[in-house]
């Protein structure tokens, strides 16, 4: 063992959310070529626009704002649990696939393989390996 | 054999582990991990990291 870093994820890739949300069954809607932007739905009759929506099966939904630094900031209505019920707790469980993603779609562009499984705390553990490893 | 582990926790922050390199090689190899998922909060440098010149002696006091 040589070198630990931890990391507080941030949502910047586009590409690695859409592959999230699809593994959680989820659809993706992004701006239209016209730049109309995606709405999640809310409490009630609320209503956000978003730049990124993540439409959800429950009655509410969960959107990405995206900040001037890149990254993309989650919102939701997370009254009474709907979207926590999806997503996770303050949508950890789709971060945690996010993460995953990303990992995977930078093994892909070096050509490692890519091991994944789930540890007994509900981690996901991922491995990488391969000849392309300094 | 030298491997890349990481650990993604239920609220979706990850820890990076280089294992079995040695040296600066090591923050190579995550950097550009790092730097796709977010904000570095913590590194450390375990035993392998400060044997890059391993004396005799150095590899006595690192296994005690």
């Amino acid at each position: 063992m040589s070198h630990w870093t931890t990391v507080k994820t941030q949502i910047k890739d586009v590409q690695a959310l859409i592959a999230a949300a699809t593994e959680l069954g989820l659809a993706v809607e992004l701006p239209s070529p016209t730049g109309q932007r995606p709405v999640i739905r809310g409490y009630a009759t609320m209503r956000q626009e978003v730049d990124l929506a993540v439409k959800l099966k429950g009655r509410y939904d969960v959107g990405f704002l995206k900040q001037p630094d890149g990254t993309y900031q989650m919102t939701a209505d997370w009254w009474q649990g709907h979207v926590a019920a999806e997503i996770g707790a303050e949508g950890g469980r789709l971060c945690q696939v996010y993460v995953f993603h990303v990992i995977a779609i930078q093994a892909r562009k070096k050509g490692l393989g890519v091991f994944r499984s789930v540890t007994d705390d509900g981690s996901l553990r991922v491995v990488l390996h391969g000849r392309t490893l300094p | 054999m030298t491997q890349v582990v990481v650990i993604i926790d239920p609220d979706g922050n990850a820890t990076i582990e280089v294992q079995g390199m040695t040296g600066s090689a090591c923050t190579d190899a995550t950097k550009a991990l790092e730097e796709a998922l977010g904000v570095v909060t913590k590194t450390t440098n375990k035993i392998d990291y400060y044997r890059q010149e391993v004396t005799r002696a150095d590899r006595i006091r690192t296994e005690n």
